[in-house]
């Protein structure tokens, strides 16, 4: 009996033992697998590679040669392009397979299925807001297309090909530490991540807080708060008075703005440091009589990155660049005759409209002095360990009503539909595929006609001669001032009714000044005859970057590098005179005098080692909240006024009535809030000196952090010693910054090209090219790009040899 | 001797097993084996357990000699003490006491028999 007992009892434990190791608790791996050599994380360990490997795959026309070079960038040469697409897939893949099936996860609100319940807010976010919808409609005019459908179909094979060939010791590594599998790719991911860029790009607006701070300010004080245009000149475009065509006018209505405060606490919007630089050099102004051209995104900075380089070659086609993981197509590159870059056009593609229901039931709703019925979509989001969660989303014909019922809601007589640009469908991949081939400026605008959103500033240079910029995107017609606030949602008059056609946006070839740019900055001089309006317009880098180009003679590609990684504090040198007159140097404490002296002889560039951009930026920090208290105390929503607005007011408007700190007794002015924001921010740096043990310097104060896309995960993220800011050409803040940064020269005897990114081509944490580009982005240093027209003239250069060859059936 | 050959015997089949099988195909070896070989129970449980954990961490070993311990580095921050020393023991304690407690369990499966 005892011998059978504990013949049981030995059972029993090392059932127990197996089963408790193969299972994850919170976000403790299961331990059993994942401390497994044979196929936990050990084997995602990887070194340096080298010499040939050979694949068959099954559906190739002819074979694939994949040359890797020493930054591990693959170079793709194909005899089809059917063929060139499948293998983009699959190298792509290859290094970043996990990443690509996050983000579009993620996109697709669909977290929860992998972290649990944490995620759930977050994935009904994107549901609400019609990612679903948005996904779907590019996805249905992908699959109409003949080539689109094509080359995502043969990408969307290119990726399952990958996920097949593997075996559960395979899985990259946080399908480990995350305990799931990665499930097979459909051409719908392609648009979602299209769709998740739009959102990060096109999604800037501030209705919501327009209509609550008209209400709460009044029409007079709105205006000096947030003017239309800046008194800051330098538009992307300056063709004044030479705007040739008669423009698409509207019936004139009176703009109707609900009198209410809106009271529902909105997601997160985009960050304002998401931007970009972009600029071409004509050939008159260039060392070498070449055009050059240069871009420098600004998004979030994470690892894996967000781009991946990869040259495409095939008959008709041989283009390298940045590629977005999960999309077909080099989204910022160059071929042998042309280069072309993308910043984010400001641009806004949103608007609120007041829905009114017909009674609780939200069946129907108020247009036009009928009853419409809604579409209600009910929304499943599987949980990892709990019940699926059902989430009904509103349609109306304006589109989703995001806050409602159990997400924010504001209360259950005032309702919001939200109609959103990038829920229309569009055909973005056309663009890219169209760009990747094209040899001139007639090509490269033909390529642009297919564009609708993101709304972007496409700079474009040919080897021809030509420099180019058009600011490409589907825009609604405006009526001035409408966009701004939330809209009456029960009338069709106030609805997005005409599109400005293509012949009409903003663009520009061959300026006389020798050079195109764009910062992100106002569109178009004030001749341009549409209303435009944007959450913000950037006032600082265009301008910099327009005086270094406009200074620039006999220009190379080392100008170009430099100008990218130029740490000029314009909005310092335009503030930082008048903040310091606020001072009374005998008031000061030690610390403070100390630090007026630093700033006093501050350079104004924001570089590493610097002191007085560290306390600069502290003040600045400090004065933008205490100077705007009624904003961030507010019990509604309202917008902030742009950092140009307010030291423009700081300047011009010593006693505004908001610069009064509304918690002190005293009447407060201008120098007042400059003097206290001082005291705070020297005591800021003083903290943190003590904190850290160290005298201060801007790079460690704004410790510019580059996150693995798990929330920052420790293990595999960097913190680096970088310089600039937002408001800088090198926009580098502590969170986002320039995501890759290319300089190519259109020379008629090849293009020529430099590049570098904050990551590597892996995105493994567990390989040598992980981020082995890193150091060289963080030193502002490029490596030149591997490029030539056929696989013969590159293998000298490669590390590893990938050959995929048709399988037999 | 007897007891150096049971561990032989499981390292050897947990090597090729694990080429094919998820990790806690090691026990149910250790298992086996200590059924065949009819060892005391404690010394079934060494067996198990070292020719396990000695597999598993010479494979670790072997791995981080390949590619530098890039990633074992990485790896040993997420776990407590943030050393790679604590990665290689839990290593050891996670595959042998599997080995350990199916050896045991074979052991005494294999008592009850009689």
């Amino acid at each position: 009996m005892k011998k059978r007992l504990l013949a049981v009892t030995g059972v029993v434990v090392t059932l127990a033992w197996c089963l408790a190791l193969n299972t994850k608790f919170g976000s403790i791996p299961p331990l059993g697998k994942f401390l497994n050599p044979f196929r936990g994380f050990w084997q995602n360990a990887e070194s340096a590679v080298s010499g040939e490997e050979t694949l068959a795959i099954q559906g190739l026309k002819s074979p694939v040669t994949v040359l890797y070079d020493s930054l591990m960038v693959p170079h793709i040469f194909a005899e089809h392009e059917e063929d060139l697409f499948r293998a983009q897939g699959y190298v792509t893949a290859r290094h970043r397979l996990w990443q690509m099936e996050f983000q579009t996860h993620a996109a697709a609100g669909r977290i929860s299925e992998i972290v649990g319940q944490a995620a759930l807010d977050f994935d009904r976010e994107k549901r609400r807001k019609g990612m679903p919808l948005a996904a779907q409609n590019a996805y249905d005019a992908m699959i109409s297309n003949p080539i689109a459908k094509m080359v995502v179909e043969q990408y969307t094979a290119g990726v399952n090909d990958y996920i097949q060939s593997l075996s559960p010791a395979d899985y990259p590594i946080e399908y480990k530490l995350l305990d799931y599998s990665p499930e097979p790719w459909t051409p719908i991911k392609c648009a979602y991540l299209l769709k998740t860029m739009a959102e990060t790009l096109n999604l800037g607006e501030k209705d919501i807080e327009m209509t609550n701070a008209l209400n709460v300010f009044g029409r007079d004080l709105l205006d000096v708060l947030y003017p239309d245009r800046e008194p800051v000149s330098d538009p992307i475009v300056d063709k004044a008075g030479r705007w040739n065509f008669k423009p698409i006018t509207l019936d004139t209505v009176p703009l109707a703005v609900p009198k209410d405060l809106i009271s529902i606490r909105q997601t997160e919007k985009p960050s304002k440091d998401v931007g970009s630089n972009n600029w071409a050099v004509a050939g008159s102004k260039t060392k070498s009589g070449a055009p050059l051209l240069a871009n420098d995104p600004h998004l979030s900075l994470k690892l894996p990155s967000i781009w991946y380089i990869v040259h495409l070659s095939a008959p008709g086609i041989n283009v390298m660049g940045a590629s977005l993981p999960a999309a077909p197509n080099v989204i910022s590159g160059y071929n042998d005759s042309i280069a072309w870059g993308v910043t984010n056009a400001q641009r806004d593609l949103v608007d609120w409209y007041k829905i009114e229901f017909k009674d609780a039931s939200k069946n129907e709703y108020q247009h036009d002095g009928q009853w419409k019925p809604v579409r209600k979509v009910i929304e499943k989001i599987a949980i990892r360990g709990a019940q699926p969660f059902y989430d009904t989303v509103i349609y109306t014909h304006h589109g989703p009503v995001k806050y409602e019922g159990t997400f924010r809601p504001d209360n259950e007589l005032k309702h919001y539909a939200f109609r959103w640009i990038s829920h229309d469908p569009s055909e973005e991949l056309m663009t890219f595929y169209k760009l990747n081939r094209a040899r001139n400026h007639r090509e490269y605008m033909d390529a642009l006609d297919h564009f609708s959103s993101p709304a972007q500033n496409f700079v474009f240079a040919s080897s021809g001669g030509d420099i180019a910029m058009r600011i490409q995107g589907k825009y609604p017609v405006r009526r001035p001032n409408e966009g701004k606030f939330v809209l009456d949602g029960t009338r069709s008059h106030s609805e997005w009714q005409a599109f400005i056609p293509n012949e009409h946006n903003v663009m520009d070839l061959n300026p006389s000044r020798g050079f195109v740019s764009s910062a992100n900055q106002y569109p178009a001089d004030s001749t341009y005859p549409y209303y435009i309006t944007a959450r913000s317009y950037e006032a600082y880098r265009n301008r910099r970057i327009n005086q270094v180009l406009s200074g620039l003679q006999q220009a190379t590609e080392v100008d170009m590098m430099i100008l990218h990684n130029d740490n000029y504090n314009l909005k310092a040198a335009e503030s930082l005179p008048y903040f310091l007159t606020a001072l009374d140097e005998n008031a000061l404490s030690a610390d403070e005098k100390a630090a007026f002296e630093i700033l006093k002889n501050w350079d104004l560039y924001n570089s590493i080692d610097s002191k007085g951009a560290a306390y600069y930026e502290a003040w600045w920090d400090a004065l933008y909240p205490m100077l705007w208290d009624e904003i961030k105390d507010a019990k509604v929503d309202l917008a902030w006024p742009t950092t140009f607005n307010t030291i423009r007011l700081l300047k011009t408007q010593h006693s505004f009535v908001l610069f009064d700190i509304q918690s002190t007794p005293e009447k407060e002015n201008a120098a007042a809030v400059l003097r206290k924001s001082f005291t705070e921010a020297v005591a800021n740096i003083k903290k943190w000196e003590a904190d850290k043990k160290q005298d201060v310097n801007w790079a460690d104060y704004k410790d510019t952090f580059i996150g693995h896309l798990l929330q920052g995960l420790p293990a595999f993220s960097y913190h680096v010693k970088h310089g600039g800011n937002h408001d800088i050409v090198n926009a580098t803040s502590s969170t986002h910054g320039p995501s890759w940064r290319m300089v190519v020269s259109l020379e008629k005897s090849g293009t020529r090209a430099w590049a570098t990114y904050p990551g590597g081509q892996s995105g493994n944490p567990g390989s040598p090219y992980y981020h082995n580009l890193l150091g060289h982005w963080t030193t502002g240093q490029y490596f030149p790009m591997t490029f030539g027209p056929s696989a013969e003239s590159l293998k000298p250069a490669a590390r590893f040899q990938l050959t995929l060859t048709p399988a037999e059936k | 001797m007897k007891t150096l050959i049971q561990t032989v015997t499981v390292l050897v089949l947990c090597l090729i097993a694990q080429l094919y099988l998820p990790w806690w195909i090691v026990a149910v070896i250790a298992a086996a084996v200590g059924y065949q070989f009819d060892n005391t129970p404690g010394t079934s449980f060494i067996a198990g357990f070292v020719g396990v954990a000695a597999l598993w961490l010479g494979y670790a070993f072997w791995i981080d000699q390949q590619t530098g311990a890039l990633l074992t580095e990485k790896i040993a921050q997420l776990f407590p003490g943030k050393s790679v020393a604590v990665i290689y023991t839990l290593t050891a304690l996670a595959g042998g006491v599997a080995g350990g407690l199916g050896g045991l369990a074979g052991a005494w499966v294999k008592n009850a028999m009689k």
